[in-house]
């Protein structure tokens, strides 16, 4: 296949391409990453997505689920996905060993505003597997780093069990990334924070908030008070973006499962502006 | 414990860029800063003990302090931990008997320190310090409330995004 026919065939946004697990990476309870590769390699080069996009997993006979890419953008051949059992996709991808084959398609969806944070500092606050689709832009940022200012990630967690990739942090740092974690329930041993993320948004010194851009996945609750941390901090509401999940069905805005008031998360999602969505948030049924 | 000598700044400047104090007229920054002392605390040190009174307000300039509660049969466990701008110990001003938290230091902590009755004399004295002082003591106890409330409703045990 030449490289133009791979490139029409990722167009077609119901053609599901072949993937095989080359390794996985048990990353906490019920939570592992798979590595994947395309099995027609013109298709594993043409591939590219942008951080915060997702693809639709296939798995024949079982069905479909949206996950969010956790690899690097810049990677080339492997495909990362951070998969948390939650149903009978994810749970029969749970039973799947290295070599194992489904289909997958995409990417879809919107990004996290890289080009828009240029200049500025940016804040990461994200909670549980949400640093999954995050971690894409923290890859790009730190690839980038001269491009921004001040790089933060503020992670919290149920418990310090609870936390995604800890091995990376001291590789993030090193980088540029200032990591500060907490939990909401500490164990014996844990001598970190103890507390709700958006606390640390609360306390954390801002040198320039109205040129800060806030980048925040993980439950609808927490990043509702997470963007009500950074208004009060003087973060601008355009600078304030968030990712939600909804039902994805189709990916491309046809279905209307995943329809978010007069949004498509599929479509205009998952990556939003606060200010966009904010109204819907506390609405119950949305 | 020390009275700090390794802050640059004096309290007045100290106290118009932290969280408890920032919005504060400027008038009143002043007239707290006047009963203030700096100090700092290495780690590990005591600044208050659950069910002991709390003679002393602190407002945290830097660094973080643990709350940590009594619970029978697994012995001192962490609740919350504080940085800068977080005020603790506030049993005294606010007339409760006895600190309901133990405060012990987690790295090297310096303070803005203000004795209870010297606090709540000037806020007594004055009531127009008085009242902006009290709402600000409210709207830190309502920070800390709504995320009492945020550990309660648990929410990473949900499904999150993946």
């Amino acid at each position: 296949m030449t490289q133009l026919e791979a490139c029409t065939r990722l167009l077609d946004p119901w053609l599901a391409h072949t993937v095989r697990i080359v390794d996985i990476t048990d990353e906490i309870a019920d939570v592992a990453t798979y590595h994947l590769e395309f099995v027609d390699p013109d298709i594993g080069k043409s591939f590219s997505f942008r951080a915060g996009q997702f693809n639709m997993l296939y798995l024949p006979g079982v069905g479909e689920a949206a996950i969010s890419i956790s690899s690097d953008p810049a990677q080339r051949g492997t495909l990362d996905h951070t998969v948390r059992i939650a149903g009978n996709v994810t749970g029969e991808l749970a039973r799947a060993g290295d070599g194992a084959t489904f289909g997958l398609r995409g990417p879809f969806g919107s990004a996290w505003p890289i080009e828009e944070a240029l200049g500025g500092d940016v804040v990461i606050v994200t909670g549980g597997i949400g640093l999954a689709p995050l971690r894409p832009a923290i890859y790009e940022l730190l690839n980038r780093k001269d491009e921004f200012g001040e790089l933060s990630l503020l992670y919290g967690a149920r418990n310090p069990f609870g936390m995604l990739y800890t091995s990376e942090y001291d590789d993030w740092g090193r980088r540029g990334l200032s990591v500060t974690t907490t939990v909401d329930r500490a164990s014996p041993g844990w001598d970190g924070n103890v507390g709700v993320v958006p606390q640390l948004l609360d306390r954390m010194p801002l040198s320039d908030p109205a040129n800060t851009t806030v980048m925040c996945c993980g439950p609808e609750v927490m990043m509702w008070y997470t963007a009500r941390s950074a208004l009060g901090r003087g973060i601008p509401p355009e600078r304030i973006w968030i990712s939600l999940e909804r039902n994805m069905n189709c990916a491309i805005g046809l279905c209307g499962h995943c329809q978010f008031g007069p949004t498509f998360v599929c479509k205009d999602g998952p990556v939003l502006r606060y200010d966009r969505v904010a109204s819907l948030l506390r609405v119950e049924g949305f | 414990m020390t009275e700090s000598s390794h802050n640059d700044r004096s309290i007045g400047e100290q106290l118009a860029t932290l969280q408890f104090t920032a919005s504060l007229p400027e008038s009143v920054r002043d007239a707290l800063a006047e009963i203030a002392t700096e100090r700092c605390f290495a780690a590990g040190e005591f600044l208050c003990r659950e069910g002991e009174s709390t003679p002393e307000l602190f407002l945290i300039a830097a660094g973080h302090v643990g709350l940590d509660m009594l619970v029978p049969g697994r012995g001192q466990v962490r609740v919350l931990t504080l940085g800068p701008g977080e005020v603790l110990a506030w049993s005294a001003v606010v007339g409760n008997h006895g600190a309901t938290a133990t405060g012990v230091t987690t790295d090297e902590v310096r303070a803005i320190v203000f004795e209870d009755h010297v606090l709540l004399s000037l806020c007594q004295t004055s009531h127009d310090v008085g009242y902006v002082v009290m709402r600000e003591l409210a709207k830190a106890i309502s920070r800390r409330l709504v995320a009492t409330r945020l550990q309660l409703l648990d929410l990473f045990e949900e499904q999150s995004p993946s």
